[in-house]
């Protein structure tokens, strides 16, 4: 038996099995098919604690176009390349044992297959199902997480109302511009089985034939549709006369119309990409144009005079602000616009010039609910870079909504993925553009002059993708080279037939080709192809050729009067005449935009679009067509090794839904200095399984935070972390709800020892009970008992529940009643203990100070904690008092270590019957009176703690005395619009964005200065937020050393397009 | 005459008994078990004498004697009165419609019936009380029949049994894919989604179903 054969082994999957009705004699039966539609479902994402709920996200491609394409595939044996590659194993075991020869032949394949999703005739509608899932009633799990699923859905024409997600009702979208929502219920789901019947598609076909492929460079050896038009054609002898081709011989050939478009274009913009060269080359010695156009009036708008107010004046008339990339001063504050694109994640990175250099994540909601009012209107006039931080539909959804960028150069992790990200690729590929995927491990990295990507490290969708660190102070020194031992590696290559064409182009030998055509064979095969298409119908070829030719002859004839726009045009139309004044124009503009070498790729790319537009072409095309004819940039380079960085630089870190702990450069000491940063996993605090790891979230300079955990590790004596239960002889410094906290857990633990392997749980249940029993209650010290409890996966579930039930008695003030606290309090207590805690903690509020004080009694040899604490207090208090926080704080936390060695005397808790889950909720206690006495959040004093005892404190040393920067951008946000928006997150004990948790992790680390993305959001609750809302620049003002002025948005406007924009900041 | 014949019997209603099928194998009509005062708890419980539950109890009145006149010495017809029963099913599509002029073939104990379903999309033809098993081919679907095994709809076995024939179900479901089935069920008639057999889901499905 083959391979093949093997492959093809039939296993059953469940919704095939012969149904059995049971019918009743003599009154009506009813049999009806499944009702649902039937998907092929990739897990693209699970959110949620271990325990769930589960929020789950399935790219869905519908089965039967599926299964009809592998029909097809089986019928011209591109299956057969496919089982062959995978020879029975897992896809990725078969990737990572294939040799070049197997990676080309199913690179073709795949080829083929993504070409499907270019054409509106031959692509599948896509869907988006999101659901909450129950864990533990299916064989789901995180490592499921990118495969695939066969699904039955339920699907209904009917607005999904929030109640009804929380019932089990999934959100059906589809990946398209129109956007269609349904309400479905999951009828069915099962895994693919790597083996199925017939008909069905295998999980490792179904992986195979997503993954991006390469293929090894220059190679066409596996009957790959040849790209004749990009290698120069048949013509080595250069006269390239024999190139003839029309529209119509395209349409006869029997194809159909995208497929006749595709090819036509390729092989224009190939003819047209050698006329372009001819014409660069021509031009290169002599002064270009761009230089003679400034005496004449401006061919391209000029920088427009709006400019941010935020520096200083520089005596010219200006301001001095930082150059961000390129050389020379600029007129204007470069930043990183971060857009209000609803629910995902959308960046520019905005040059001196006010050109946006690249987007940094391409989202926009996929939830149209949180879609802003109006789809930002981009720019893309400066043939930005497009950067995906990871393939996930939110973060690059924009490219199914715009075919604007399709003619650029896309730079994405290689990372398995469903059929959207296919369909971008394809659009991507058919239109122009490029995308080049970043194979390459960690450690790597790319520089550019506005700063660096890494790879980063972690094992799933969100943690392995790409960070951005992007320069905002711009050192002169700055972008650094490689250190010596960095290395070019082949870690990057582009995809596609488009890609593997082009990356032949650099060869030798293709250069060579590409290098022969003279000018008047360009001209007359522009011409030619130009007059003989449809596209250019009113024009005969001749009249092309002799327009192309009278225009190559007045640039090359270098005589100034034919270097002015107007000449040239002039020149053109005596030759067209003057009935077509739309066509003279259109062969003027594509000329001077190539001549233009001042120019950007992009603007050459639109001038030359626009004049095919003046002609009626399918904009779908432009770039396919020109494109190819001015971009030559050479490809991307990723380096191996740890990127390099310049410490008196600032960057602000882009994160796409990275953990900080998978971004390679956050765990050097010290990191490089961040003074801005966007939130990861759009505020979340979890991502890909692990939650937001505060550890490696950089310090904000020159805040408190920095300079308390400098300080507390600077005294000398590492501090560990204190256990404060002697805080409850002291009752007059601590907090009411500390202390009822403390006692509230020595009621859990007594009356259900269960609870006590579970610290945690139980910190968080003190702080619900406090909740319950104070006002106002110190929200600060809630959020801090839940940060901890969630530091133990295990019980996150439960300390959620414990976090709504403390949020929602919060909103009750001083009003909570027992009853309250039970009805809120349900889930997060066991029931035996729900019953009785209240009573007990009360009780044992009036009685413990007698048996405490009983304890410390009967113990000889005890310190004299009251003394020294109650000297200690007062020093801090004095610090404060008189301003010097910092000094306080950092005296605050060496109280903390006195405290610790008092309490950790061990017959102290033997005494007073305190165990461990006890001394965990007294640790609040402990850090609440310290920042108290310090004046400061206990999150700073617990993060200060926590980052010296852990060492991390390096990266607080070095920016404790930089100038402060604070602001975070929150790129999302949670709750309704007009009533009939939901969001699945909207329980923060569900991980909301921002969840309040994460929030608190940022705060203590000085990045309290909040800015929030999505205008859509209400940001409410315990979320609540009175920050500005809507698109958002982080940067830095070098005129000051500061941060850009809150006080004053930027007024953006593009000196190209005129797109404007307001940031806040 | 036995002691039951005279003074009647209880029957333990076991997996694809119904009236009908226990009135036949009595000799009884239907109605005569049914309409029987004895019986008056079931009648409230069961509101259909075709869906009984397994364990159900009926009681089986006695033959009332009866008496007629002969002359010997001649050769005498006697015919006893039975009632034949129905199937009938009604075939619908994926959304719902029903299905007309629809080719099928059933096969009940060892007799073979062709026919077309009417314009409401029914198959429907006389069959024996007592037949258990019958067999239904449609276009390229083969439908083994149990008769008379519909349990109660407010007994999860009808309830799965129901949601299989809508679609809703897989027979080897799990109780999680009950959960699913009842909430795409609610989901598609318009019902509160709560996912749970409540008393307006088990109505519309039993209307739905028609049994």
């Amino acid at each position: 038996m083959t391979i093949a054969q093997a492959s093809k082994k039939i296993s059953k999957t469940p919704w095939k099995k012969k149904r059995h009705p049971v019918l009743a004699r003599g009154k009506k039966n009813t049999l009806r098919p499944q009702p649902g539609d039937d998907f092929y479902g990739f897990l693209s994402r699970i959110e949620g604690p271990p325990e769930g709920p589960w929020h789950l996200r399935f790219e869905c491609t519908p089965r039967e176009w599926m299964e009809s394409v592998w029909r097809e595939m089986d019928a011209s044996g591109d299956a057969d390349v496919v089982r062959e590659f995978l020879g029975g194993r897992p896809f990725l075991e078969a990737f990572a044992a294939a040799d070049a020869a197997a990676r080309d032949r199913i690179a073709a394949v795949w080829d083929r297959f993504v070409m499907r999703f270019a054409d509106a005739a031959t692509a599948p509608r896509l869907w988006i199902f999101e659901m909450w899932w129950e864990v533990g009633t299916e064989e789901l799990n995180v490592d499921r997480l990118s495969h695939w699923f066969a699904l039955k859905l339920v699907t209904v024409d009917k607005a999904v109302e929030p109640e009804d997600v929380w019932k089990g009702v999934g959100v059906f979208i589809s990946t398209d511009a129109e956007a269609e929502e349904r309400a479905a219920a999951l009828l069915k789901i099962a895994l693919v089985p790597e083996l199925t019947e017939k008909d069905e598609v295998p999980q490792g076909v179904l992986q195979a034939l997503h993954f991006p492929h390469t293929r090894s460079e220059g190679t066409d050896s596996d009957g790959m549709e040849s790209m004749a038009v990009e290698d120069g054609g048949d013509d080595p002898d250069g006269n390239g006369r024999d190139i003839d081709f029309t529209m119509e011989e395209e349409l006869g050939a029997g194809q159909n119309r995208g497929r006749a478009i595709r090819h036509f274009a390729a092989k224009v913009a190939a003819v047209l990409r050698r006329f372009g060269a001819w014409l660069v080359d021509l031009l290169t010695p002599r002064p270009f144009f761009w230089a003679v156009s400034a005496t004449e009036g401006p061919r391209w708008p000029l920088l427009a005079p709006a400019e941010y107010h935020g520096s200083p004046p520089n005596g010219q008339g200006g301001h001095l602000v930082n150059r961000m990339s390129g050389v020379g001063p600029g007129p204007h504050q470069p930043f990183v616009a971060i857009y209000d694109i609803g629910q995902g994640c959308c960046s520019a990175i905005i040059n001196r010039e006010w050109r946006a250099e690249a987007y940094f994540d391409f989202g926009y909601s996929v939830d149209p609910a949180y879609a802003p009012a109006n789809q930002p209107n981009l720019c893309f006039c400066s043939e930005p870079y497009i950067i995906l931080s990871h393939w996930d539909f939110d973060h690059y959804r924009m490219s199914l909504l715009t075919d604007a960028a399709d003619g650029l150069r896309w730079i994405a992790p290689r990372q398995l993925y469903g059929g959207p990200a296919v369909q971008c690729i394809a659009n991507v590929s058919a239109r122009g553009g490029e995308v080049w995927m970043w194979d390459q491990a960690p450690p790597s990295y790319m520089p550019f002059g506005w700063g660096f990507l890494e790879r980063c490290t972690g094992g799933q969708t969100n943690n392995s993708g790409l960070a951005a660190w992007v320069c905002v102070r711009d050192d002169p020194v700055n972008p650094p080279v490689g250190p010596g031992a960095a290395v070019a590696v082949n870690g990057i290559a582009r995809i596609g037939r488009m890609g593997s064409a082009r990356t032949a182009r650099h060869t030798v030998e293709m250069q060579r080709r590409t290098q022969f055509a003279g000018h008047q064979v360009a001209a007359e095969y522009t011409a030619a192809a130009l007059g003989g298409s449809r596209l250019w119908a009113p024009l005969t070829s001749q009249r092309c050729a002799r327009a192309a030719n009278a225009a190559a002859q007045a640039f090359a004839g270098q005589n100034p009067p034919y270097q002015m726009p107007q000449n040239i045009v002039a020149a053109i139309a005596n030759v067209i005449g003057p009935n077509h004044p739309q066509h003279c124009a259109a062969i003027a503009n594509a000329c001077l935009a190539v001549l233009n070498a001042g120019a950007t790729r992009r603007q050459r790319a639109a001038a030359a679009a626009g004049a095919l537009n003046a002609l009626a072409v399918d904009p779908a095309h432009y770039a396919g067509i020109i494109e190819g004819a001015v971009r030559d940039d050479p490809p991307p380079v990723v380096y191996a090794g740890a990127a390099p960085f310049v410490a008196a630089e600032r960057y602000v870190l882009l994160t796409g839904d990275a953990n900080f702990s998978s971004i390679p450069s956050t765990a050097l000491q010290p990191p490089p200095s961040v003074v801005g940063v966007l939130a990861m996993h759009h505020g979340s605090n979890l991502s890909d399984g692990e939650f937001l790891n505060a550890d490696r979230i950089p310090f904000a300079p020159g805040t408190a935070a920095a300079i308390a955990a400098h300080d507390a590790r600077g005294g000398g004596t590492l501090i560990q972390v204190p256990h404060a239960a002697v805080g409850l002889r002291f009752q007059a410094d601590i907090t009411h709800a500390a202390r009822v906290a403390v006692v509230a857990v020595y009621a859990a633990v007594r009356q259900q020892p269960i609870v006590s392997p579970f610290p945690a749980i139980a910190a968080g249940a003190a702080a619900a009970v406090a909740a319950a029993v104070r006002a106002p209650l110190d929200p600060a010290l809630v959020a801090l008992a839940a940060t901890m409890a969630f530091e133990v996966p295990a019980e996150t579930l439960t300390a959620g529940r414990i976090v709504e039930a403390a949020a929602a008695l919060l909103a009750l003030g001083g009003a909570a009643t027992d009853d309250d606290l039970r009805r809120h309090a349900r889930g997060a207590f066991p029931a035996a203990l729900l019953a009785n805690i209240v009573a007990t903690a009360n009780a044992l509020a009036q009685a413990r100070p007698a048996n405490i004080g009983q304890a410390f009694a009967g113990l000889p040899g005890a310190p004299n904690a009251e003394l020294t604490f109650i000297a200690d207090s007062a020093g801090t208090a004095a610090l404060a008092a008189n301003g010097q926080e910092a000094a306080a704080l950092g005296f605050g936390v060496r109280l903390i270590g006195k405290l610790n060695r008092i309490i950790q005397w061990p017959p102290i808790f033997q005494a007073v019957g305190i165990g461990t889950t006890a001394a965990t909720a007294a640790t609040l206690a402990a850090i609440a009176v310290a920042a108290h006495n310090a004046g400061l959040d206990p999150e700073v004093v617990e993060s200060a703690v926590r980052a010296a005892s852990r060492g991390r404190h390096v990266g607080a040393t070095a920016v404790r005395l930089q100038p402060q920067a604070r602001t975070v951008c929150y790129p999302y946000g949670v709750s309704v619009r007009n009533n009939r928006g939901f969001h699945a997150y909207a329980r923060h004990g569900n991980f909301g964005h921002p969840h309040p948790l994460a929030i608190a992790k940022y705060e203590a680390k000085g990045w309290t200065v909040r800015l929030n993305a999505c205008a859509a959001a209400q940001h409410a609750g315990v979320q609540g937020s009175n920050a500005p809302r809507g698109h958002i620049a982080l940067g830095w003002d070098v005129g000051n050393d500061a941060p850009l002025n809150n006080q004053q948005p930027i007024a953006f406007a593009c000196p190209v397009c005129a797109n404007a924009f307001n940031f806040q900041c | 005459m036995s002691d039951a014949a005279s003074s009647g019997q209880t029957v333990v209603v076991a997996d694809g008994d119904c009236i009908s099928s226990i009135a036949a194998a009595a000799g009884h009509l239907p109605a005569t078990i049914w309409d029987d005062p004895a019986n008056r708890e079931l009648r409230e419980t069961r509101a259909n004498p075709n869906v009984l539950l397994p364990g159900d109890v009926v009681f089986v009145p006695p033959l009332r004697p009866k008496s007629v006149s002969c002359a010997t010495g001649r050769v005498h017809r006697f015919r006893r009165k039975a009632i034949p029963e129905k199937l009938r099913v009604q075939l619908l599509d994926r959304d719902g419609a029903p299905r007309p002029g629809v080719l099928y073939r059933v096969t009940v104990d060892t007799s073979t019936v062709d026919g077309e379903t009417d314009d409401a999309g029914y198959v429907e033809l006389w069959i024996s009380p007592r037949a258990m098993h019958a067999t239904l081919v449609v276009d390229d679907d083969e439908f083994p029949i149990r008769l008379g095994s519909l349990d109660p709809v407010d007994a999860l076995t009808g309830l799965r049994a129901r949601l299989v024939n809508l679609g809703y179900l897989e027979e080897d479901a799990d109780d999680d894919s009950v959960r699913r089935g009842v909430l795409a069920f609610q989901l598609n008639e318009g019902l509160e989604l709560t996912g749970t057999p409540d008393p307006a889901t088990l109505a519309r499905l039993v209307e739905c179903h028609g049994t």
